[in-house]
């Protein structure tokens, strides 16, 4: 069973990296198209466009600095909080399913950046709002993990 | 596993920077020869305003195609180097 945990955080683990390097490729192909929006508005003399897209630029990089810096650290810290006080295999089991839990969130949250990185160079608000939702509710599913292992811990027994 | 896809994902992304950087270099252009024909018209006309804001934005389009083009592309292979391992 643990077996097919590993399995799964290895494919999660490949999964990060894709999503990752998507997160920087679509986010460089944003702020370029974010620079063209700036000097379209420049020729025609139009502020409004050139604050649009200065302030997309800065989302853009917001977005990429914290899911390339931020997730990583926030998952790192759930993970750390998660470790199980108590032995035995259904303990064992727990944790690999834990790291398996933690891993799913930590990947659905990177994949939300991505989505909401795309849509800030498409000029799409609403995307970005869910979709930084989604992100609060896998931070959520993540704490709520933690809270489980202790519980688990305490019915089954403390070594 | 996800090589495939990444490697998709990059030749897209690759396509869309191309396109996006000649479509850049076309407006830059056309926007250069504007300023152009508004400073040589202020010039002719005696408009010392008109000149100096076809001046200023003839440099803001320089300023902003050398950020597109000398900035975006050291970012990008900043951001890849603090692409972080896996955290679980």
């Amino acid at each position: 069973m643990t077996g097919v945990l590993d399995l799964f955080v290895v494919f999660l683990s490949e999964g990060w990296a894709a999503l990752a390097g998507a997160l920087v490729l679509f986010g460089m192909v944003g702020i370029l198209v974010q620079v063209l929006k700036a000097v379209s508005g420049t020729v025609i003399g139009s502020k409004v466009a050139w604050a649009n897209a200065l302030s997309a630029t800065v989302g853009i990089l917001f977005i990429i600095l914290f899911g390339l810096m931020g997730v990583p650290a926030l998952s790192r810290a759930v993970n750390v909080t998660s470790e199980m006080t108590a032995c035995g295999p259904l303990v064992d089991l727990g944790a690999a399913a834990a790291q398996v839990l933690g891993g799913l969130a930590a990947v659905r949250m990177l994949h939300t950046f991505v989505r909401s990185a795309m849509s800030i160079a498409a000029g799409g608000s609403n995307v970005v709002a869910s979709a930084l939702v989604e992100a609060g509710e896998a931070l959520i599913g993540m704490l709520i993990v933690v809270v489980a292992g202790p519980l688990a811990a305490y019915f089954f027994g403390n070594c | 596993m996800f090589d495939p896809v990444m490697e998709k994902l990059t030749e897209i992304a690759q396509d869309a920077w191309l396109f996006l950087a000649g479509l850049l270099v076309m407006v830059a252009l056309l926007g250069g020869l504007f300023f152009a024909l508004q400073g040589a018209a202020g010039a002719a006309f005696g408009g010392a305003r008109s000149t100096s804001m076809a001046i200023l934005g003839g440099i803001g389009i320089a300023i902003l195609v050398l950020f597109a083009f000398l900035v975006i592309p050291q970012l990008g292979e900043l951001l890849r180097g603090l692409q972080p391992p896996p955290p679980f």
